[in-house]
């Protein structure tokens, strides 16, 4: 750059024509360009958070009001001619959520633990095929598990009851957790894996005792992941469950979970159901957090021992 | 080497000796679950698509015309594909945008602290569950548009296609920004995945030439991750077809046979339909919206199995 140094073929007023050009290109409209987008991006991306403000607000100002033990405690009460704003409690859909959800987390996770281990061992064309289905079961619609369901239980003539939406929601659930599991048993570094072949292990020791530990945590996180999915899911649920009359534990009596009850109260016409509904919001929102940051924590422990 | 590892450990370890029960066993188990799983998966597909038989049949060839269906109030299956492809393509045009634009800034202008604070607050609207977005839409977005969204298009655009109509609150405005929020978590997370894997040689060409961030974004990091952003939209619209019941709350209610003709007009999507008119029972009712149920199956599947490929290539391109 010569017209830098102070070489005598450049004026002074040349050189500093120059520098005005250079300080113009960096305080210029490039960069004030450059300045807008980004700006207009950071405000794109508070758009973006703003409905997560919008409903925890709502939930917070509609359904305070009503959270208290005595709520989480007593059964629903309907609105009569009496009482118009008579609101019960929720524990009836509370257990039924508890029941609904458990059986499932009972019946998928062994199934799809184990489907992982059997992706993982075993590759060939059809093991590959398998998990391309697999995932893309991850995407369907989770309305058609209930209609699958409904289908099997109007055919073998069994009534509405929990574990039949326990069913659907686990077969929601299996493709996730089994996709997320081989994710998992495959982070784990091959080296460990050749040490248990030079210790002579065989594959099911490698699996038990390398393997499964090395990729708990994230089988954790996948499992904690589909719990909290599964918690807020409606449309698989909703045909298949029933209506429970009273609270109950029993997996094989009709049964009302959360989220079927606030489509219910969505359909009642009084305002203060309405209301009620941003409380059960509220509590299942909690609910669902709770497993998902369990989740990101199990997760974060997982990398920071690595 | 990774092919030759994985043959040592896959084959060394019960070579030379008789395995043992456990091993046997876990053999056998694994193989066990994995024709359990494939049968159990195959029969999901064979069972929904026996139970539409019924459905297609007594609608025939007239299926997807307007035939009078069975079902009381249904008459065509068009109105409820149009209205499921215009409420999840409404969504899209409301959440690409927004969600790349907050990708951008996740990827490549926040700071570490902040970034972390940003992905979990658009990550938390991911598992908050649809049935209070159904509430959200409900109670909170049908006053809003109803009282002054709604009003103002009409004034704003005199009356003019696609802003015609009565202000009536719910409808499809109201679906489709339920429907763009909800699939907004989805395009954020691929996306940003997608900056990110992206090799940082060509940044650091790019700023070495001289371009200003803007410009390594839109010249450089945008078309490279062109077709991962079409592949996290293709999840996006996959997700938004298949939502059911925030539709089935904010849409209107049972208006199966109204096309999608305005903003402001009230519809149906497949799989709301399935759920406000599923009333029980098994009769030839039930049979069309398992066909219904099909149908979407069909849509879903292609549109993710494209996705995929796409995300994958963009992936693996680097």
């Amino acid at each position: 750059m010569s017209l830098l140094s102070s070489s005598p073929e450049y004026s002074a007023v040349e050189r500093r024509q120059y520098l005005q050009k250079v300080s113009k290109d960096r305080f210029g409209r490039r960069q004030w360009y450059s300045r807008a987008y980004i700006t207009g991006a950071s405000a794109l991306l508070l758009v973006c958070v703003l409905p997560l403000f919008s409903i925890i607000s709502q939930a917070l100002s509609n359904g305070w009001q009503f959270i208290s033990w005595k709520f989480l405690t007593t059964p629903a009460a309907i609105p009569n001619l009496m009482d118009k704003n008579a609101v019960g409690g929720i524990v009836t859909p509370l257990e039924g959520s508890l029941t609904v959800v458990g059986c499932a987390l009972i019946i998928s996770v062994p199934i799809a633990v184990l489907l992982a281990m059997g992706l993982f061992e075993y590759r060939n064309r059809f093991m590959n095929w398998l998990e391309i289905s697999l995932s893309t079961f991850i995407g369907l619609p989770s309305i058609l598990f209930g209609l699958f369901i409904y289908a099997i239980i109007f055919n073998v003539k069994l009534g509405y009851a929990g574990i039949a939406g326990s069913a659907a929601l686990a077969l929601m659930m299996i493709p996730l957790m089994t996709i997320q599991s081989l994710d998992a048993l495959r982070a784990v570094p091959t080296t460990l894996r050749e040490a248990g072949v030079a210790l002579g292990l065989g594959r099911f020791s490698i699996m038990f005792h390398i393997l499964l530990p090395g990729a708990r945590a994230r089988i954790f996180t996948g499992v904690f992941l589909a719990l909290a999915r599964s918690a807020g899911e409606t449309a698989p649920v909703l045909f298949v469950i029933g209506m429970a009359n009273s609270a109950s534990l029993s997996p094989f009596s009709q049964q009302t979970t959360l989220t079927t009850f606030v489509y219910q109260l969505l359909q009642s016409p009084f305002p203060s159901q309405r209301n009620e509904c941003w409380a059960i919001g509220l509590v299942l929102i909690t609910i669902v957090l709770v497993f998902n940051i369990l989740g990101r924590i199990v997760l974060a422990r997982a990398n920071r021992i690595k | 080497m990774i092919g030759l590892q994985d043959q040592v450990v896959n084959n060394g370890g019960t070579r030379g000796k008789t395995p043992g029960t456990a091993e046997v066993l876990y053999r056998y188990v694994l193989i066990g679950i994995v024709s359990f799983a494939v049968l159990v998966f195959g029969y999901f597909v064979v069972q929904v698509v026996q139970s539409s038989f019924n459905g297609f049949q007594t609608a025939g060839l007239h299926f997807f015309s307007d035939t009078i269906w069975n079902f009381p109030t249904l008459v065509s299956v068009w109105p409820l594909i149009c209205g499921t492809l215009v409420t999840s393509g409404l969504a899209l045009l409301l959440a690409v945008p927004l969600g790349v634009a907050a990708s951008i800034v996740i990827a490549f202008v926040l700071p570490r602290a902040t970034r972390v604070v940003a992905t979990t607050a658009v990550g938390t609207l991911a598992v908050v569950p649809s049935v209070i977005f159904g509430v959200w839409g409900l109670t909170f977005l049908t006053h809003w548009s109803s009282y002054s969204a709604e009003p103002w298009l009409l004034s704003t655009f005199h009356n003019h296609w696609p802003f015609n109509g009565i202000p009536r609150g719910n409808g499809i405005l109201v679906g489709a920004i339920v429907l763009g929020v909800m699939v907004l978590p989805t395009i954020v997370a691929v996306t940003v995945d997608v900056f990110t894997g992206l090799p940082s040689d060509i940044f650091e060409g790019s700023y070495a030439l001289g371009a200003t961030k803007a410009q390594v974004i839109r010249k450089t990091a945008l078309p490279a991750s062109r077709k991962g952003i079409i592949g996290a939209s293709t999840f996006a619209l996959a997700r938004a077809m298949g939502e059911t019941v925030a539709l089935a709350t904010v849409l209107g209610g049972t208006h199966y046979n109204n096309y999608p003709t305005s903003l402001l007009a009230q519809g149906a999507t497949l799989a709301s339909t399935i759920v406000s008119s599923f009333g029980g029972g098994f009769g030839s009712e039930t049979s069309e919206l398992y066909s219904l149920g099909v149908i979407l199956l069909v849509l879903v599947f292609i549109i993710s199995l494209i996705a995929r490929r796409m995300v994958n290539e963009n992936v693996a391109a680097k």
